[in-house]
């Protein structure tokens, strides 16, 4: 294009209507709603005043909300079971972090590293559970577990989570590692620092926004995980998803809807931790 | 000055089928400022970086202070190394990336911290101490990064393209504060560029390196008066060639160009490998040998002006001789002196002590 027709460009936009410009702003707002109307409608539902779902809901009330702080107290007349399966989600969630990191670390450090025979293959092995179906992986650890019965429901819990939330590290840590320059590995060799204290004190810090991406995306992977969980629990307490999964079986309960909204607190509060200790964009490849 | 830092002895490096170092002989002498210049993939940051323990050499041997350090790691080497990237750790303070050498070293916090202000001291960076690297400069990362691989006193100091991310006036003056630093210091430093007039600046000795081979080491100034090839002749400086022959004259030599042009060359300024009548050599003038005169007042060979670049201290001439050659001439800028136009008629005047013939580069 000339400089000339560029120059010209401005000018007619401010005497006629930006046809193109208003379609683009309205696209994008209609996919906002359509993307967001879940959640709009979960939380009018959740100030119903009304002892069943309604949409729209007939008023505003926190009645709801109330009936929620009765089941986390465990009052009579309530479901039982609420906060300690929260607690327990919440164990799950911790355990399965601290290990997804460990493995995901290492693997990520050897994948960026160092060059060995079926390198490519290891590297999509530890992703597949991104793309797998959990429905299989469920079933699988099913059978596995039913055949070696030397698990408690708990570590099978975390087993199943663990496999699924490794990839998320492996990917957060791998792309901080992507950005960081070899150079800094060398130098602190160059001044004495061996390859264990090169990677406590240099390479470890350096990835430590990975590191907690990873963790985070594990936690709140695990906190909600359904499919998996479904397979492979079992005892008197149940995780939080099931406890869930059990309300909706008898009900629709707007109860639901207030736990969910609790649920969509969770995810803001990590996505605003989140985007406050790591530069989200950069992890994820944008520039 | 003569006790040998390092010894490199017969080192070769291959990369699948490329050779990037090969079979490469050196020593590099305690206190000197030694550069390896050469092009990209000359085989100069793959031998830097060989001493360094980065890199395994496929087959001969590393001697650092009379101690084989082949297959040592680098952590056990104490070679101080400053990188392109400056390579500080983001994540330490100016202090704390100085002292980390020393923390390694498992020097006590109060030397270390005496050792480390004194660093800075010497790179003039008392004030930054607490400072992080992002917070700094270009050229205070650089000297950052320099204190940091002084404050361990290591043997060597490896300096890999340190300056080539700075712009070229700070990067002027970083050259002559680096040569007083090493010199104040007496270390022995090697150092890494490609670009040859930063080499000149700060080496006490260049080693001229083409295709993992060195090609000559010598002063700045016998590389640059005595090349010993076409291709040194050519990488260190500005430099015409013509191609001839040579034939025995009573004193020194007689050159005949190929294209008409001859001169008498001095013995000495025939490099060993071209002293043979008959066979084709090169005969090199600096364009700054080279002087342009109005056609009728000598009998030099003549051509036109095709070109004049003006550079502020001096002017460039680029002339196109009878024959079709191109040479090149440069001319100070000093006040009086003839200017000459495109287009203009001139005569070409050799200044018989600054020519050199050197082989043909194969």
């Amino acid at each position: 294009m000339t400089s000339a027709a560029q120059n010209q460009r401005p000018e007619r936009r401010r005497g006629r209507v930006d046809i193109g410009g208003v379609l683009l702003r309205l696209y994008v707002i209609l996919v906002a709603l359509f993307l967001l109307s879940p959640i709009f409608i979960i939380l009018l539902t959740s100030f119903t005043p009304t002892e069943s779902v309604e949409f729209p809901p007939r008023g505003f009330s926190l009645m709801w909300y109330g009936r929620l702080v009765d089941h986390l107290e465990g009052n009579p007349g309530t479901k039982p079971g609420l906060t300690p399966s929260i607690l327990m989600s919440a164990q799950i969630g911790l355990v399965v972090a601290i290990l997804a990191v460990v493995v995901g670390v290492l693997v990520a450090y050897a994948l960026h590293k160092y060059a060995f025979p079926g390198k490519e293959v290891f590297r999509n092995l530890f992703l597949l559970p991104l793309m797998f179906p959990q429905l299989v992986i469920g079933v699988g650890l099913l059978l596995v577990f039913s055949e070696f019965r030397w698990f408690g429901y708990f570590e099978r819990l975390v087993i199943g989570h663990v496999i699924l939330t490794i990839p998320f590290v492996i990917l957060t840590v791998g792309a901080s590692l992507e950005v960081y320059e070899q150079d800094l590995e060398e130098a602190a060799m160059g001044l004495g620092a061996n390859p264990v204290q090169t990677f406590f004190l240099v390479t470890l810090p350096l990835i430590r926004q990975g590191i907690i991406a990873g963790a985070i995306f594990a936690f709140v992977t695990s906190f909600t995980q359904f499919t998996v969980t479904f397979f492979l629990y079992s005892g008197s307490t149940k995780p939080l998803p099931m406890w869930i999964y059990e309300i909706v079986v008898m009900s629709v309960d707007p109860l639901l809807a207030v736990v969910s909204i609790l649920l969509i607190a969770l995810a803001i509060v990590v996505v605003v931790v989140l985007s406050k200790l790591v530069d989200v964009r950069r992890l994820f490849g944008g520039r | 000055m003569d006790e040998l830092a390092v010894r490199a002895d017969a080192i070769t490096k291959r990369y699948e089928q490329a050779v990037a170092v090969d079979d490469l002989s050196l020593d590099v002498y305690r206190g000197e400022f030694l550069s390896f210049l050469g092009p990209s993939g000359c085989g100069k940051t793959t031998t830097l970086r060989m001493i360094a323990g980065f890199i395994e050499p496929d087959a001969g041997t590393i001697t650092v202070m009379g101690e084989d350090m082949t297959n040592r790691p680098p952590h056990q080497r104490n070679l101080g190394m400053v990188f392109q990237s400056y390579a500080l750790f983001p994540h330490m303070t100016v202090f704390d990336n100085v002292a980390f050498g020393l923390k390694m070293r498992k020097v006590p916090a109060a030397e270390r911290r005496q050792r480390v202000e004194r660093a800075l001291e010497l790179v003039q960076l008392s004030a930054m101490q607490q400072r992080y690297p992002r917070q700094l400069s270009g050229g205070q990362q650089q000297r950052v990064a320099l204190a940091r691989a002084i404050v361990i006193e290591p043997f060597v100091l490896l300096l890999d393209e340190p300056l080539s991310n700075l712009d070229a006036k700070l990067r002027k003056a970083m050259q002559t504060e680096l040569r007083d630093l090493q010199q104040r210091l007496g270390i022995t430093a090697i150092y890494v560029t490609h670009d040859q007039e930063e080499a000149m600046t700060v080496s006490d000795r260049i080693v001229v390196m083409n295709q993992g081979r060195i090609m000559q080491i010598g002063a700045p100034e016998e590389v640059y008066r005595h090349p010993a090839n076409e291709f040194v002749a050519g990488f260190i400086g500005q430099v015409n060639f013509v191609r001839g022959r040579l034939a025995r004259a009573s004193t020194g030599w007689l050159f005949t160009g190929d294209l008409g042009l001859t001169a008498h060359v001095a013995d000495d300024a025939v490099r060993p490998a071209a002293r043979e009548e008959g066979i084709p050599v090169d005969l090199a003038m600096r364009p700054e040998a080279v002087t342009l005169r109005s056609g009728s007042a000598i009998s030099g060979p003549c051509g036109t002006v095709m070109r004049v670049i003006y550079t502020g201290a001096s002017t460039t001439y680029q002339v196109r001789l009878e024959g079709g050659q191109l040479l090149q001439a440069v001319d100070q800028d000093r006040p009086g002196a003839r200017r000459w136009r495109e287009g203009d008629p001139v005569a070409i005047e050799l200044a018989p002590e600054s020519l050199f013939v050197v082989p043909v580069a194969d």
